[in-house]
């Protein structure tokens, strides 16, 4: 099997390449025949690909230690379910894993788009093509997945057993991170393809950015869902409290998103106004670069330090592919530029054009300010040698972050509510006045209560002012139709969303938004830590709560051993819970594992982490823990649930001739 | 039709000097250098009070810390130099003697560290226990 799926690979890189030809000729002869053959031979190194991941699946199934791969990364006492999904914890394997979600993608989209657009299907597919081509040489020559592990003589080795997998990543939220954010990553290929095709042929209609659009909604989507798994892992499993700490890793999942968010914005004025075309263009571009940047970022190691990058050659290889694709991509973008004029100017300062213009701006200028922070410390170490490094941490992205997303905040309360073309003043006063109104109480509220914090209250302020100008679209679309109609409200609210899917889906969409964002402000502004080792029977207050050490209990549990302590939680006097932290411990780890105890309200997160105990310490036993109450915290989890369900209103819309704004 | 467009260019260059100017005033302001505990030495007056980051190997034995273990003092060491450190909190679950640790705080005048933040080096890469079972692979057989 092992044999076979190496094979498969080598045949899966020869198809690709005769794909890059046919696909190549049958632009130049403009030949139907030989663009058959390319798709042909597309779908080919799918059906090839799909036979690798099987068989390294099935190496991994059947304990095959002699495989590198295999042995690196799961053990036999793993659960089946760990041993699965082991496949995508390591780079070799995530490549193949890459590569198999693309011949998906690809299959899928050739289906939807061969009868429809013809014209693009030769540099579509031959554009695919590279990518596979790409992939297929990087693992046979680089990254093998399938390589035996060899002993010292060369011989291969077959242990009775594997290293198995980091602890850490035996976590469900572990187990569908990479493969949600792989599904972003790969997702943004499709509309890549159908960029460069239109690029290529110089046909740069409508149709192909109308399919994009779709591509990018349902990769973006991906990469939230994606992202947002990592966040709740992080929060759960690394016990450090929090879920998002600027690590170089989560913003290289980040700025993919971030430009495709300015994206999906931006395309809606190509729709409506036939204006920033070039510019669109160039978000894809940007996009899928900075998303195989990304996987390149998570796989390579390579943000730890520039000497792990050197140790591999994926790293010089793909880093080179990057650059390569990069350059010819914004070359022939100018090359192109006379055909993507836009056909119209803006009309005034103050309309929804423009709105979409700054947010892009601020998104994209979020993106570089991300980019930037991540990217420098890898640069000094380039430019000032090995021990010059210099870090930038959360500090730096929580300055210039905070209001860069205000501002795109202000904007997205403003933006779909306003006109296209113009605004006049009337207009302005009947959507504008109440929000404000209700943003300026709330900030004079939060003041009053005491809140001191300049940043926060002018986020909640903000955040409050959207939210009431999106309730008052929903207020003033269901009062029309009611009367339109004369149905009663209910009816009239889901006719209303029914109806605009794509407009209310959004909505929806930023109501999400702004509960993360009312989440985010809450628990990086206002956390409140406290560490003690307390003795049996001894309290610890937190905010209003009042924790008690209860006992310690060790046992087996799974394939560890752990040790739980056991606290009752009081709740301004009232007993609310019994929680347990634990330290767990692996016997193929040197060390423990903590697991968190987290006690969620909508107001906030008890959270606490055992860090140290002792059974046999003078007056019994003891537990040192680390405890924190973050507020709000519910708030992330549940905004991501509602921007889940809105990308699902807003993706059921289907496009017809016309598009409703 | 005109107006429009020079308002538009003067927000938007208004809009990227602003952005530009919040990304380089916070680098210099948050950027925080790594030394190693020879330059620590070298440059002790120059960097004293200034927001740093050291790494190196904590001492074997050199730990200290109070029955709640919530004040520690230990040693960060590249073989030749040592930095005295001292950190009020707990340490990070994977923080160990003879093992890699990054601190950063700042040097004060009686030559100790005074650390706000302790980090663990560690890895994505998983380093499991070595295998001692007889013909095992060889450690980095791969």
């Amino acid at each position: 099997m092992v044999t076979l799926g190496y094979y498969g690979l080598i045949l899966a890189g020869v198809c690709a390449a005769f794909g890059v030809l046919a696909a190549f000729f049958a632009q130049r002869k403009n030949s139907a025949s030989l663009s058959e053959s390319a798709q042909r031979s597309l779908l080919c190194v799918g059906m090839l690909i799909t036979v690798c991941i099987a068989c390294l699946e099935y190496a991994f199934i059947t304990h095959d230690y002699r495989v590198s791969f295999v042995y690196g990364h799961s053990s036999s006492d793993m659960p089946m379910f760990y041993v699965v999904t082991a496949l995508w914890g390591g780079m070799d394997g995530s490549m193949l894993f890459w590569a198999w979600l693309l011949s998906i993608f690809s299959a899928v989209s050739l289906f939807q788009y061969r009868k429809n657009i013809p014209h693009l299907m030769p540099a579509f597919v031959g554009t695919l093509c590279v990518l596979f081509l790409f992939f297929t040489t990087l693992m046979i020559f680089t990254a093998n997945p399938f390589q035996y592990l060899r002993m010292e003589d060369g011989t291969i080795a077959s242990p009775d057993n594997g290293r198995g997998l980091n602890p850490l990543l035996q976590n469900p939220g572990m187990v569908f991170h990479p493969p949600a954010l792989y599904m972003g990553f790969v997702g943004f290929s499709i509309p890549f393809a159908l960029c460069m095709a239109a690029l290529l042929t110089g046909r740069l209609g409508d149709l192909w950015i109308r399919a994009s659009r779709r591509w990018t909604l349902f990769a973006w989507f991906f990469l939230a869902l994606g992202i947002s798994l990592g966040a709740g892992w992080s929060y759960v499993e690394l016990g450090w409290g929090g879920y998002w700490a600027w690590d170089p890793v989560e913003n290289s999942s980040f700025m993919p998103w971030l430009t495709a968010t300015a994206f999906l914005h931006s395309v809606m004025v190509q729709e409506k106004r036939r204006m920033l075309k070039s510019w669109n263009v160039t978000l894809i571009l940007i996009t899928f670069i900075l998303s195989l940047l990304g996987t390149f970022f998570t796989r390579s190691g390579v943000l730890s330090s520039i000497h792990s990058f050197t140790q591999s050659p994926s790293g010089p290889y793909f880093l080179s592919f990057i650059a390569a694709l990069s350059l010819f991509s914004f070359s022939l973008l100018i090359l192109r530029s006379e055909k993507l004029k836009s056909e119209n100017e803006l009309d005034s300062m103050v309309c929804r054009e423009s709105a979409f213009l700054f947010n892009n701006l601020a998104l994209l200028s979020a993106c570089f300010a991300v980019f930037i922070g991540t990217i420098f410390p890898l640069l000094s170490e380039v430019i000032m040698g090995q021990d010059k490094k210099v870090s930038v941490g959360m500090p730096y992205f929580n300055a210039v972050f905070a209001p860069l997303s205000l501002f795109v905040f202000v904007l997205m309360g403003v933006g779909p509510a306003l006109p296209w073309r113009r605004a006049t003043p009337d207009q302005l006063k009947r959507i504008f006045v109440l929000p404000l109104g209700v943003a300026v109480i709330t900030a004079s509220l939060l003041f009053a209560l005491g809140m001191r914090k300049p940043v926060a209250i002018l986020g909640f302020a903000v955040l409050a002012f959207v939210f009431v100008v999106i309730v008052l679209e929903f207020v003033r679309g269901t009062r029309a139709r009611m009367k339109m109609s004369g149905s009663d409200v209910v009816t009239a609210f889901l006719t209303l969303v029914k109806k605009n899917k794509r407009r209310y889906g959004g909505f929806i969409v930023h109501i999400g938004v702004v509960m993360i964002a009312f989440g985010v402000i809450g628990s990086f502004a206002f956390p409140k830590k406290t560490e003690a080792t307390l003795k049996q029977g001894e309290k610890l207050s937190i905010g209003r709560y009042v924790l008690t050490f209860a006992e310690l209990e060790a046992k087996p549990e799974m394939n560890a051993f752990a040790v739980s302590a056991f606290f009752t939680v009081h709740n301004s006097g009232k007993p609310v819970a019994k929680i347990r932290s634990q330290k767990r411990f692996y016997p193929t780890q040197e060390d423990p594992m903590t697991e968190v105890a987290i006690r969620s309200t909508l107001r906030d997160d008890l959270y606490v982490a055992l860090s140290a105990f002792d059974p046999h310490g003078k007056g019994g036993q003891t537990a040192t823990v680390r405890v924190l109450l973050n507020p709000l915290v519910m708030w992330v989890w549940l905004g991501v649930f509602v921007l889940v369900a809105g990308t699902f209103i807003s993706a059921l819309h289907k496009d017809r001739g016309e598009v409703n704004g | 039709m005109k107006k429009p467009k020079i308002k538009v260019y003067v927000a938007v260059s208004l809009i990227v000097g602003a952005i530009v100017y919040l990304v380089y005033g916070n680098f210099q302001d948050t950027m925080v250098y790594f030394y190693t505990p020879q330059e620590i030495h070298e440059k002790n007056d120059s960097i004293r009070h200034q927001s740093l980051r050291v790494g190196g190997l904590v001492k074997v034995q050199s730990l200290r810390q109070d029955k709640g273990k919530l004040n520690s003092t230990f040693v960060i060491t590249d073989g030749g130099y040592d930095v005295r450190v001292a950190y009020k909190g707990l340490l990070p679950d994977l923080f160990k003697e003879g093992k890699g640790a990054i601190v950063e705080g700042k040097l004060a005048g009686d030559q100790t560290f005074y650390a706000t933040n302790v980090m663990v080096k560690h890895s994505e890469e998983y380093k499991p226990v070595p295998l001692k079972k007889k013909g095992g692979p060889p450690e980095h057989a791969q």
